[in-house]
């Protein structure tokens, strides 16, 4: 196993697992059908990548996109591999990792609670940061929130309706509460006093 | 290095001292005579032991700890969508606020996985002046890490040794970009400005003192008798064990895993400059921490180094605008940061806001890696296990 990861090597090694290709910006990438995840994951334990180090989820219009990276502690040269799948939004299911690398437990909890993905076979697939009665998953694109504050990127002029807001805070009149009033009187005093 | 391992295998004489050490350690063992039963006792959100806000139930069978349900995400304010809706520079202030023990090295996560994602070239003084300052931030990071396992242990004196030279770093640093926490210091395409005049005529004065100070503290902390009774042994994990559940950085090492970044994936200009990646062994409690003082010393030849090698020039790249539009595309990149391996994964649809930023946090994984480790020890150890893997809620949360 302590040899250099070599791609054709790998490739006579593992032939059902797909082709891993290298891809610009990431390295190592093996994409996969849904399907086929499990069996391509176990073929990568067996290569020798032992480190699960995360699964991101990403939102697109059809589907979600997974994209796990795995580290072989064991080669020479220390490689890591892109592991990809997809599942459509209608059914967001993939099977679960965490019988091949516990430590993906935690990480598919995560993407669980905040893009809504189900992973089959988890031994507790529950919410991880938010709330359990939470409602929706923050990182869908859909997810509305009032809260949410979307940054100016300088490009785009502001909105008409703030500005005026802006304007009615500047021509207000400066007005203590009465409520204050006689502590501000209190206070002014004091400073004659002394 | 030797020094330490002089320590630690050094034979503390307990004559006429009237204690009894040869019963250590049967964490676990039965007692018939006693009646128990299991208690789950909550800990934390607020409790000083926690490093933050983290809460844990832990059952608990007398002494021993036999089950441990981490529930976190008390400071979680969800970084990775707010990134959607920033822009790619406006962005790096938030990184800060992650591991907010080592903020240069967050900042230079991202600006490094922004770079690969557009294709910046940074400047050669830039790159160095990084190096400087993120090794300056792991040291520092390290040194309070140390302080707390001491605290942690009822060391309570080399509290004030290590959070002097801290304050030194944080002077140095406010040199540099004038905040001393906070930093966002880092630019895409370089740093937001130069070093002042005189500042490395002042980091090698200050790394001659820290080297003092490394030596007398190591004798003070790490060759304490109570400090070694408290840690050596206690809490081991394998390898195997570590590689399972995920663990990264200075906890992986102290497992014997030569994993660090700095070498596995070189980023920077590291392959110019001469280090050993330190590793330790049992990866028990005294190993996690003894190998944060050998990680200070490499840090130390590290910068060294590089204000050796240090040229002149620009610090940051021409034109980059504030706001700019990688082609559409996806980047990974990581730096070794002080408690592991923390990465980026940025997908951009080619407009000014990316489309989708991961953050792999390391504390996040070492976390999840406690319950298997800690499961059966005593809860004195577990608290001090938990210590160890160095964790920081910003970023188990982010």
């Amino acid at each position: 196993m302590n040899e250099e990861f070599n791609l054709e090597k790998q490739e006579k090694e593992m032939p059902e697992q797909g082709k891993i290709v290298l891809e610009d910006g990431l390295g190592y990438a093996l994409s996969v059908e849904r399907k086929d995840l499990l069996k391509a994951a176990s073929g990568l334990k067996e290569a020798g990548f032992d480190l699960f180090q995360f699964v991101a989820g990403v939102d697109y219009p059809d589907s979600i996109k997974l994209t796990y990276r795995v580290f072989s502690s064991k080669r020479k040269n220390q490689i890591a591999v892109f592991l990809k799948t997809e599942v459509p939004k209608d059914d967001p299911t993939v099977d679960s990792l965490v019988s091949i690398w516990p430590a993906a437990d935690w990480h598919e909890r995560e993407t669980f609670d905040l893009l809504g993905v189900d992973f089959v076979g988890h031994p507790n697939m529950s919410r991880i940061f938010m709330p359990g009665d939470w409602v929706g998953y923050p990182l869908r694109k859909d997810y509305a929130d009032d809260r949410i504050i979307v940054m100016d990127d300088g490009k785009k002029e502001k909105p008409a309706a703030k500005v005026e807001k802006a304007e009615a805070v500047e021509t207000a009149p400066e007005k203590v509460p009465e409520a204050h009033q006689e502590q501000v009187q209190e206070a002014e005093d004091a400073k004659t006093d002394s | 290095m030797s020094k330490l391992e002089e320590i630690k295998t050094s034979e503390v004489s307990l004559d006429g001292l009237g204690v009894d050490i040869s019963s250590n350690g049967d964490a676990g063992e039965s007692r018939t005579d006693i009646r128990s039963e299991e208690l789950a006792i909550n800990f934390g959100p607020q409790h000083p032991s926690a490093h933050g806000v983290f809460r844990a139930i832990f059952h608990v069978d007398g002494e021993v700890v036999t089950k441990i349900e981490p529930k976190i995400g008390y400071l979680h304010r969800c970084f990775e969508k707010i990134a959607e809706n920033r822009t790619y520079t406006q962005f790096i202030p938030y990184t800060d606020r992650m591991d907010y023990v080592s903020s240069m090295l967050n900042n230079w996560a991202y600006v490094l996985t922004v770079e690969k994602l557009a294709g910046i070239e940074v400047p050669e003084r830039a790159e160095y002046i990084r190096v400087i300052v993120g090794e300056l931030q792991r040291i520092a990071s390290h040194l309070v890490f140390l302080t707390t396992a001491g605290v942690e242990t009822g060391a309570v004196t080399p509290y004030m040794y290590y959070f002097d030279e801290r304050e030194q770093i944080l002077n140095l640093f406010e040199g540099v970009c004038g905040a001393r926490l906070t930093y966002n210091y880092m630019r895409i395409g370089g740093v937001s400005a130069d070093l002042p005049d005189g500042w490395l005529e002042d980091t090698k004065v200050f790394l001659k003192r820290l080297a003092k100070t490394m030596d007398e503290t190591d004798k003070l902390l790490l060759g304490n008798y109570i400090f070694k009774k408290r840690m050596i042994g206690m809490v081991p994990f394998t390898a195997e064990d570590a590689l399972k559940w995920g663990l990264t950085g200075p906890s992986l090492r102290a497992a014997g895993v030569p994993y660090d970044i700095r070498k596995a994936d070189p980023y920077s200009v590291y392959p110019r400059i001469d280090f050993d990646v330190c590793t330790r062994f049992n990866c028990d409690n005294y190993d996690r921490a003894s190998i944060r003082s050998d990680e200070i010393r490499q840090s130390m030849r590290i910068i060294e180094q590089a204000i050796e090698q240090i040229p002149d020039g620009p610090v940051k790249a021409e034109g980059i605008p504030k706001v700019f539009k990688p082609a559409a595309g996806e980047a990974y990149g990581h730096v070794e940061a002080s408690r592991g391996d923390l990465g980026f994964y940025i997908v951009s649809d080619g407009t000014t806001k990316p489309y989708r930023v991961k953050i792999q946090g390391p504390s996040f994984g070492n976390l999840q890696a406690l319950p298997a480790m800690a499961e059966g020890s005593y809860f004195g150890d577990v608290i001090l296990a938990f210590g160890t893997l160095d964790t920081v809620f910003g970023e188990v949360d982010r």
